[in-house]
């Protein structure tokens, strides 16, 4: 891929690159034929961030599909982006740090290269800046993979557009320290609130916004809905909307399916935020045994993997109960909603947190008694899969070091330490304090008390 | 225990948020007391028992507020203490009072929610005709009446030198360097107008004198001032804190006073027209 942009764009590409940062370690770039796209998930898969820059953003744009075609016949091309050719990862810091100060680019870049160098196996960025100056810089690439979030607009119910002015200025009555945020809506206003995860909610500022109908550009609320999200991400995105004043276009249907936030400035640049929200126990959970299980809890906690746990075995005795020919349903209906966001209206729908992926969590469960904690988060991620390269269609499986990431999330880091599953590297956390453990001179036979087992393992899997 | 204020004018409100920054800067926790005329913020010298406020900020309620209702515990104790964080009430306060989104009003209600809470009801203008209603709820502890005695007005000390202070700019410049060098500061007064801020190191001591200011008159009787008026009372105090109190300009006092007490204390006194804020720097000891 080669593609240049003029001095006017840069300024608009730098703010992009920069909301990226703000969300992801990784960048993944994928050059199409109509133009390219840049994308990141944070290390929670809990937000995916792409912003897609068309034909006419650039003076010059080659995607060097011309090199892929071939392979793409090779593999039929039954998916068109999973087998395109050109897509590379780099570390964000790298990328980032070429447009380093957003407001000098605009003074003193004349036109920017981007250039991907797959037999170098790089990314080459070079500024060509007034007076002279070339800046150049190469950032190799990671590995080839492939990030594709699936999320489907088209299927929320609710849609509200806004200019980003609106949202700025509602988010900034928080407090930069607040995490998250609940969005409730009611056709007649739309509340933003703070969301307190703290044990002692009498220690923390609460804050109500409250913001009528008439501010939105559109409004179309079908059902009162409550929504709850990560703050940081929001911010990132309006961090690139606020100097240009533009439209943002949210899309959500419930607590628990994914809020998709896009900005649209067609045929220039279109740019899509997809947030996980937090799960609330609600009635489309039509198992009842879930119910009981989870008592009186109305909102489960991220943290809460245990509780997961005894959930999902019952889930799964009542599935073994069911016999084979509702595994056989299950195994249709799955065929038919690649993507469980479409799911919910349907009876005996999996939870909601089952949809992490497009591997099927149930589906592996069964196979592989390890991997249960991790597929089964209670928050909903929005559908994010990562396709390796080197592994084939048939094998969707993810890798096992891929996993442990997926319930990484920012906001339950207190648990990180205990959640692991046994397969998984210890924690940093862990090597922190128990350094001497992990030197390569320690002995824990030399530890008085090292056969006696005070409790037996309490793995509730093996039974 | 009820209370209702309503601020409409936007300089009073920031006002009002720019003197809670300044206790927020000066002390973690502070006690609001509320009176029919007056609002208090007062602060207890952290990590002594029994003391007498360390700072005391006293407020004219008629000022800020253009409707004030309240009711205390009893009719002869018609008063309420909370104690709050300064520090949340004044972020929360910052996020309504920048320039770009004033508020048209401020409401502040005492109201019981999760637990009791200082509510802040604030309406932003918003891009469209509707106002955008905003409402914070700062977490509050009412203290119960045995409290009370421990946030009592500070009496004045019996001076020995009482001097008022060039532009508090100035100074903190002075201070901000010295600072640096050394961790305590002395400030010497005499009654003939002259001031000395002075540190010393091993190395090098540095004194900034500055003559000819005016010195308040006190009504009281000046029997503990006796001897030359020419010599210098001083008192040695820590510099950090000092320092602190001198970035607190921004409620743009228009007199600042500054009382020694010889080796015990420096007392000092910002006067406003409806604002008066008192601090008290106890004097460091053994310092050398």
């Amino acid at each position: 891929m080669k593609c240049v942009i003029p001095g006017v764009n840069i300024k608009v590409f730098g703010r992009a690159v920069h909301s990226l940062a703000k969300i992801g370690d990784e960048l993944y770039i994928e050059p199409q034929t109509d133009g390219v796209s840049f994308r990141t998930v944070n290390s929670s898969r809990s937000a995916f961030a792409s912003f897609i820059f068309g034909k006419a953003f650039f003076t010059q744009y080659d995607d060097g599909a011309a090199l892929g075609i071939q392979e793409q016949q090779h593999d039929g091309g039954d998916d068109g982006e999973d087998d395109d050719s050109v897509k590379c990862k780099v570390p964000m810091k790298g990328f980032v740090n070429a447009f380093k100060s957003v407001s000098n680019l605009e003074r003193t870049v004349e036109r920017c290269k981007l250039m991907m160098d797959c037999n170098e196996g790089k990314m080459v960025v070079t500024l060509i800046c007034r007076y002279g100056i070339i800046k150049t810089f190469n950032i190799v690439f990671i590995e080839c993979e492939t990030l594709q979030a699936v999320y489907n607009t088209h299927t929320c119910t609710n849609r509200v557009c806004t200019p980003s002015r609106v949202l700025y200025e509602a988010v900034s009555n928080f407090r930069c320290t607040q995490e998250e945020v609940t969005l409730s809506f009611t056709p007649t206003k739309a509340v933003f609130k703070t969301h307190m995860d703290e044990p002692d909610p009498s220690k923390a500022v609460h804050t109500v916004v409250t913001l009528q109908p008439g501010e939105f550009e559109s409004y179309n609320i079908s059902k009162n809905s409550e929504i709850t999200f990560c703050l940081k991400e929001l911010k990132a995105l309006l961090l690139f909307t606020e100097p240009v004043c533009m439209c943002v276009r949210a899309d959500f249907t419930e607590a628990g399916s994914p809020v998709i936030l896009t900005v649209d400035n067609k045929p220039m640049f279109e740019g899509t935020f997809v947030l996980a929200t937090l799960s609330q126990r609600t009635d489309t959970q039509t198992d009842t045994h879930v119910n009981t299980t989870s008592g009186d809890e109305s909102v489960e906690r991220r943290g809460e993997i245990q509780k997961e746990k005894e959930e999902e075995e019952e889930e799964e005795e009542e599935r073994r109960r069911r016999g084979d020919e509702s595994e056989e349903r299950w195994r249709k209906r799955e065929k038919v909603t690649p993507h469980p966001t479409s799911t919910p209206h349907l009876p005996h729908t999996p939870p909601q947190h089952s949809f992490t992926n497009k591997v099927n969590p149930n589906r592996s469960q069964m196979n592989n008694n390890n991997n249960t904690i991790d597929s089964q988060m209670n928050i909903s991620l929005p559908n994010v899969s990562i396709n390796n390269e080197h592994t084939t269609n048939q094998n969707n499986n993810l890798s096992p070091r891929q996993q442990p990431k997926q319930h990484n999330n920012n906001n339950n880091n207190n648990t990180q330490s205990g959640e692991h599953s046994p397969s998984s590297p210890p924690s940093k956390r862990a090597r922190h304090f128990f350094r001497r453990c992990f030197e390569s001179t320690f002995d824990p036979h030399c530890i008085p008390g090292y056969d006696v087992i005070l409790a037996e393992d309490s793995d509730q899997e093996s039974n | 225990m009820r209370f209702t204020g309503v601020m409409n004018d936007i300089m009073c409100i920031r006002q009002f948020a720019s003197i809670v920054n300044a206790v927020a800067r000066l002390s973690k926790t502070c006690v609001l007391r509320i009176t029919t005329t007056h609002l208090y913020l007062i602060a207890n010298e952290a990590g002594i028992v029994n003391s007498s406020p360390g700072l005391w900020a006293e407020l004219d309620q008629g000022h800020f507020f253009n409707v004030f209702n309240m009711g205390g515990v009893s009719e002869e104790n018609n008063e309420i203490f909370l104690e709050m964080e300064p520090d949340t009430l004044s972020k929360t306060l910052s996020s309504f009072t920048s320039t770009q989104t004033a508020a048209r009003f401020l409401k502040i209600k005492l109201t019981k929610k999760h637990s009791p809470c200082l509510t802040l009801e604030v309406e932003l203008p918003s891009l469209s005709v509707h106002a955008r209603i905003v409402v914070h709820d700062v977490p509050v502890r009412p203290l119960p009446r045995r409290q009370w005695s421990l946030y009592q007005e500070p009496e004045m000390p019996q001076c020995d030198a009482s001097l008022y202070l060039p532009p508090l700019k100035q100074l903190r410049h002075v201070v901000e360097r010295m600072k640096t060098q050394a961790s305590h500061i002395t400030l010497a007064g005499n009654r003939r107008g002259t001031l000395v801020f002075s540190m010393s190191t091993d190395t090098v001591t540095v004194s900034t004198y500055f003559r000819h200011l005016s010195m308040p008159t006190w009504d009281r009787d000046d029997g503990g001032r006796d001897g030359e008026p020419e010599e210098l009372r001083s008192a040695t105090v820590d510099i950090k804190r000092l320092a602190l109190f001198l970035t607190g300009e921004q409620i743009g006092p228009s007199k600042v006073i500054c009382n020694i007490v010889e080796g015990r204390l420096i007392h000092m006194f910002l006067l406003h027209e409806d604002v008066t804020l008192q601090y008290f720097l106890p004097a460091a000891t053994n310092v050398y």
